[in-house]
């Protein structure tokens, strides 16, 4: 069973940015429900083609609230409040620019370019300058891939080459600095993999991508108080719910690519153009319990909780947390270490009947299909974070065996590293059943969704 | 007249020495006496330390009396960590009732330096109310509380002050205070540091403290290059230049270079204006000082119309 | 807020040691903000006990007040003591004595140690602050109180030990006094480090015996 909750959200979307993927995404999404389009700066695209609402020449100052209901501050002459459901920035994208190329004309010179990693943007870039700069002088392309996968590309590449420019193929970075004995002279060594062996190039000058960042992603990072690694999750959902920021800082995506997160984001925000959305409920809190000890305000990686005041409220405070629905996604952490035990789960499921001795997040633990085959008892959470230390306890001593805490690999929790959370509690535990001269342990196990069943009862020690 | 020796040494305008006797972790006054005499004639007057770092020794009063029946003037080192002001204060009569002439006052190391780290330390009065509490005994005849006393104290009240410690342009203020308070004479940290030094001195100076209170600066033979080093990197409050550690490193004989060091910086120190005198610190290497006093051109020590 | 710490697990197992059947019990106040003594922790304490003790037969249950400090908040504890033959408090001092104050014949066992006055800097990180001297200064220090978090609580300016803003004592203790001296430059307020400060009055802080509070105003007179 699950419980939903109708939340109210404004259908307003800000969209944050001066470049032209704003102007198209505020395009796409002026077509599904009401938009407004800002910067810090005019940008100098064509805004008749917009029909929704625009402010520029005022700063980001602050953001406050939840999804579906922030209020943003805007710094002009005086601070401006807007409010909105939905929140997405997008930054500059930065693109890497060729960098150590000539300034004028050159001639008899050895060129290297050296192409690592780059995408086919680089590229277009790259042949136009190859091509000119191979009528009068050397040039050798290090490279890891040849990328003609553009309009006129392989036209392009077949005229490089025409011009006697050299492209060598590589999977290892070369090795670039001054010539031994020779401290005047440049030379780079790399591995050619057409020929098996390492080759020498002297060259007079290094031509090679350089990516520059602007400053601001990381400024909105602070100032919307976003985690770490939000810029690897598709398509710029972060862990706040209601705030995206456009992945692809560095510019690498073609225009059809960028097109898909455009449709992708707009599809998110979709969701809040009726007003209404329909979210999950995971956990409350009890407000009369609730000993405002700011554990889950600060712990919370998805910054779903925020403060409530009512004069109704039984505590000491007539003030209490209180957990977002909208912004919630449920990993329990809250639950697990609320010191003062006010958060309940909203649905709990029912006791299990034989005594659990596996405790597993249920992503990571998603291939076991429970009781197949296999000796064990699980029971599984949304999280392993949610696993708190008294539950641990509490299976160690009813089960009177060892238990095993099963988590996400580092890097793949989707509520940000709280296998690292888990480290640290078993670890606490571990030593105080030692001292006290318990035998029983608590293990950590990693587990991925992608492994066998068996994997567990390998790791585990134990088959039927 | 005064009564103390060093208090007159440095009213006739000569440049004082004082040297430091550590009292011994036992009650062997034999030790005591050995000490004293070894320097008997090198110095002015004699630091006994009130359990320095935090380890308990001989009692500074008990041992300064040690030494007092030798015909040596000891100065009494008296710290906050271990005493409330009932004690100090009782103390400052005792000691003046000895007929010990000098008290200098300091907040005292920590106890978790020593070895009895559990200790509950006092800190009741810090180093500054200690100089206060000792001046208004001796010139108003009063105790903290405000009573009066028949017979008053009549000493000589030192201070330390540290320039090598931070924040640096407090160390003046502090040494102001301190005076203010009514500290006579300062004995500085150990100057291993001599910029630094000159210009807490410039400073001491401007603000014309050299003349409310003699100013003797701090100078420490050391034995090892390592030692050296160890001072640089581990001992709070204390600063130590390179090019000494280097030296010492480079030297053949390490012990003939420590004290070339040493007698090189106090012709460095009498350069300095303001500076009225040394402290000689020669921690567990006291047979050394003889020498260094020669070789500095300061032996013999003036006599004093008293003696 | 008071912080506590939870006690050598050994040590409370060696003091529960005699007793049957242990009630723990948790203090909704400070301890549970600082996660030492809340609800949750009186639950993991009473399953570490039980299995530490499992072949002594030793029975164990957990329980959690508003707050233990307060007389009418334990009333609720009574009807179940019968059925236990010790209490494990994890309050703070202050909580642990009202317990055996309101529950004259049972006995109390402290299952933390009360540790200081203080503040968490962050989530698990707690620092003190304030020693209840009974005698505010802080507006004379930059708002940094200097008999707590001086080691020496020197009240006219950092000691010789002071060097790169760290304590004499460790390089982990910031010095207070450098951190007072900073915070006055900034508020271009020095001259106060340059009056001399007399010999502070201890009588008000613990060394002039325990401590009361009369709040005037709320007793009317003739009551007691």
């Amino acid at each position: 069973m699950r419980i939903y909750q109708d939340c109210q959200v404004n259908p307003r979307v800000l969209v944050w940015g001066g470049n032209e993927r704003a102007w198209r995404l505020a395009k796409v999404i002026s077509g599904q429900q009401p938009v407004i389009w800002a910067f810090s700066r005019k940008p100098p695209y064509p805004a008749t083609q917009f029909s929704g609402q625009t402010a520029w020449g005022k700063d980001l100052a602050y953001v406050r609230g939840k999804a579906g209901r922030f209020t943003v501050g805007l710094h002009g002459s005086a601070i401006e409040e807007i409010e909105v459901g939905g929140i997405i920035i997008v930054p500059d994208p930065a693109g890497p620019v060729l960098s150590g190329l000539p300034p004028g004309e050159v001639a008899g010179c050895s060129i290297l370019f050296v192409l690592m990693g780059v995408t086919r943007r680089v590229y277009t870039q790259a042949f136009s300058q190859i091509i000119s700069l191979a009528a009068k002088n050397r040039v050798w392309v290090i490279t890891d891939d040849v990328q003609v996968g553009f309009a006129n590309g392989e036209a392009l590449y077949s005229t490089a080459r025409a011009r006697g420019a050299v492209f060598i193929r590589t999977d290892r970075v070369p090795l670039i600095g001054t010539a031994a004995g020779a401290p005047d002279r440049f030379e780079a060594r790399v591995l050619d993999t057409g020929i098996g062996r390492e080759i020498t190039l002297p060259y007079d000058i290094l031509v090679a991508p350089r990516w520059e960042h602007t400053d601001d992603g990381l400024r909105y990072h602070e100032l919307l108080g976003l985690g770490e690694d939000n810029l690897d999750s598709y398509p710029g959902r972060t862990n706040r719910e209601g705030i995206w920021v456009f992945p692809d800082p560095e510019g690498v995506l073609t225009a059809a690519e960028e097109e898909v997160i455009i449709a992708a984001i707009a599809a998110q925000v979709a969701r809040m153009a009726t007003g209404r959305v329909r979210a999950e409920k995971y956990y409350e809190i009890d407000a009369d319990r609730c000993a405002f000890c700011l554990t889950c305000f600060r712990l919370c990686p998805h910054q779903a909780v925020e403060f409530h005041r009512d004069k109704l409220f039984q505590n000491l405070y007539r003030e209490a947390c209180r957990i977002d629905t909208l912004s919630c996604r449920g990993c329990g952490l809250c639950y697990a270490e609320c010191p003062a035990q006010a958060i309940k789960k909203v649905v709990d499921k029912p006791a299990p009947t034989r005594i659990p001795h596996v405790l597993a997040c249920e992503n990571a633990a998603a291939g076991l299909i429970h009781g197949q085959g296999l000796n064990y008892e699980l029971r599984l959470f949304p999280c392993a974070a949610s696993i708190g230390e008294n539950v641990i306890l509490r299976t160690l001593s009813e089960s009177n065996r060892d238990v095993y805490v099963v988590a996400c690999y580092q890097g793949k929790c989707q509520h940000e590293h709280q296998n690292r959370r888990l480290q640290v509690r078993v670890r606490r535990l571990n030593t105080l059943l030692d001292r006290l001269g318990i035998t029983l342990r608590v293990k950590l196990l990693g587990l991925s969704a992608a492994e066998h069943p068996e994997e567990l009862a390998t790791k585990v020690g134990e088959r039927k | 007249m005064a009564r103390s020796k060093l208090e007159r040494i440095l009213q006739s305008g000569s440049f004082a020495v004082t040297a430091e006797v550590g009292p011994p972790k036992s009650c062997n006054a034999a030790f005591v006496r050995k000490k004293g005499n070894l320097l008997r004639g090198y110095a002015d007057a004699f630091n006994v330390t009130d359990n320095q770092t935090a380890i308990v020794r001989m009692s500074s009063i008990a041992a300064g009396i040690v030494l007092q029946q030798e015909g040596l003037e000891p100065v009494i080192q008296m710290t906050c960590r271990d005493r409330n002001r009932i004690a100090l204060q009782s103390d400052v009569l005792g000691v003046a009732a000895l007929g010990i002439p000098n008290i200098l006052c300091l907040t005292g190391d920590h106890q978790s330096f020593g070895n009895h780290p559990e200790a509950k330390n006092v800190f009741d009065l810090d180093s500054i109310q200690l100089i206060h509490t000792v001046r208004t005994m001796r010139d108003e005849g009063r105790f903290i509380c405000g009573e009066e006393m028949k017979v008053r104290p009549d000493v000589f009240i030192g201070c330390v002050e540290n320039p090598f410690a931070d924040p640096f342009p407090f160390r003046v203020t502090r040494l102001k205070k301190k005076i203010e308070a009514g500290a006579q004479f300062v004995q500085t940290q150990c100057v291993l540091e001599m910029e630094r030094f000159r210009r807490f001195m410039e400073m001491v100076c401007e603000q014309g403290l050299h003349e409310r209170a003699a100013v003797l600066a701090g100078v420490m033979p050391i034995k090892s290059a390592r030692m050296a080093r160890y001072m640089q990197k581990n001992v709070a409050g204390m600063m130590v230049a390179d090019d000494i550690c280097e030296r010492l490193e480079k030297a053949q004989d390490v012990q003939e270079e420590a004290i070339n060091i040493v007698v090189e910086q106090i012709a460095q120190i009498r350069e300095i204006p303001g500076v009225r005198g040394i402290h000689i610190m020669a921690v567990a290497w006291e047979e050394v000082v003889p020498e260094i006093v020669r070789r500095a051109g300061l032996y013999p020590r003036p006599v004093t119309e008293i003696e | 807020m008071i912080v506590g710490e939870l006690k050598p697990v050994e040590e409370i197992v060696a003091k529960v040691k005699g007793y049957s059947r242990i009630l723990v019990v948790g203090c909704g106040g400070c301890v549970t903000v600082c996660q030492t003594g809340g609800a949750r922790e009186a639950e993991t304490m009473a399953h570490l006990l039980g299995m530490a003790l499992r072949d002594l037969h030793v029975s164990l249950d957990w329980t959690c007040v508003a707050r233990q400090c307060e007389f009418e908040l334990l009333e609720e504890l009574k009807p179940r003591l019968a059925s236990f033959d010790a209490i494990l408090s994890l309050a703070c001092g202050v909580g642990v004595q009202a317990v055996a104050e309101f529950f004259p014949s049972s006995p109390v066992i402290p299952g933390l140690n009360t540790t200081f006055m203080g503040m968490p800097v962050r989530h698990g990180r707690f620092e003190e602050r304030c020693q209840a001297c009974g005698d505010c200064i802080l507006d004379l220090t930059a708002g940094i109180c200097p008999v707590a978090r001086c080691s020496k609580s020197l009240l006219n300016g950092p000691c010789g030990g002071s060097q790169n803003g760290k304590c004499e004592i460790s390089a982990e203790v910031e010095c207070a006094w450098h951190l007072i001296y900073e915070r006055l430059e900034r508020l271009g307020r020095l001259d106060n480090l340059e009056r001399l400060v007399l010999p502070k009055n201890w009588a008000k802080s613990r060394d002039g015996g325990p401590r009361r509070m009369v709040r005037e105003g709320l007793v009317p007179d003739g009551e007691e």
